[in-house]
């Protein structure tokens, strides 16, 4: 295999890598009200809006980033997590708000010109924004 | 003239950090901080949260944090005298040029400020205006300007 080839299969590689998706938790004092502001959020990749293909991992102990075959974009996980969160540091859940995405007209990022078949490759992403007192 | 393109370039791909008071009814604000990623990762530049609502950004330095939202707002909090926040809650957004060459990240942050004694727009009118005029014009004044957004970039 030519070098010119090797680094197009890495680019390839990094670029599925970086988009397959990503679960992540963030949170913040609020040091006025002695809160805590915590956002989750997890996105992915699905066929035909159903079959999963990439996602972030959900689970607390991830062996890899990602989910392979495995549907991790659900309100259910992302919310286990938040409220795992919020039993582990002894705190109680407020103000508790959902955002939700779907992508149904596959577009390659930065590309702006979708698949015309609505439905082939969706992208799904769920986040959780919550406050812990 | 290529130095005034590069220079609007340059304007055009740093981040941005806003902080929007909006006093019509309850006081809510909004905060939002952007920034620019190379290949996903690598923050190129990004609004700064120390100066909102300024033509500032930081260069190589990951900003666009949740932390660094709530600091703004802690900030807003403090200049409005607000006792706590209610409904705060935030989220981000991610836009691709070229699959992942370049990255915009953003993170919103809104709430609304709650004040202790008096009602939320009572109170910020009273205080925002009210040292500079007369306490019977600043009511005037604060209804006529209370659809405004303020600081906005």
């Amino acid at each position: 295999m030519s070098g010119m080839k090797l680094v197009s299969l890495g680019l390839l590689l990094c670029a599925t890598a970086c988009l397959a998706g990503c679960f992540t938790l963030d949170s913040a004092d609020v040091h006025q009200t002695n809160e805590e502001h915590v956002c989750v959020r997890n996105y992915g990749w699905y066929l035909f809006s159903l079959v999963p293909l990439a996602c972030g991992n959900a689970s607390e102990d991830p062996f890899l980033p990602w989910a392979i075959f495995r549907n991790d974009v659900t309100k259910e996980k992302i919310q286990k997590r938040f409220m795992d969160y919020a039993r582990f540091y002894g705190k109680t859940p407020t103000d508790m708000t959902y955002y939700s995405q779907e992508s149904v007209l596959f577009e390659i990022p930065g590309a702006d010109f979708p698949i015309p078949l609505p439905y082939i490759l969706t992208y799904k992403e769920v986040q959780l924004s919550g406050v812990l007192k | 003239m290529r130095a005034l393109a590069a220079i609007l370039l340059a304007a055009a791909l740093s981040g941005c950090a806003t902080a929007t008071i909006c006093r019509e009814g309850p006081v809510m604000v909004e905060i939002e901080n952007s920034g620019w990623y190379l290949l996903n990762f690598i923050p190129l530049a990004s609004g700064n949260p120390a100066k909102p609502n300024a033509c500032s950004c930081r260069l190589f330095s990951k900003t666009v944090t949740l932390e660094n939202n709530v600091k703004m707002l802690e900030r807003v909090m403090r200049e409005e005298k607000a006792s706590g926040v209610i409904d705060l809650n935030s989220f981000t957004t991610d836009e691709h040029v070229f699959i992942i060459l370049l990255k915009r990240h953003a993170y919103h942050t809104s709430a609304q400020l709650a004040f202790e004694g008096a009602k939320g727009e009572e109170a910020a009118q009273g205080e925002g205006e009210g040292a500079a005029q007369g306490e019977g014009a600043a009511q005037d004044e604060g209804a006529a300007q209370g659809g405004e957004a303020e600081g906005t970039k």
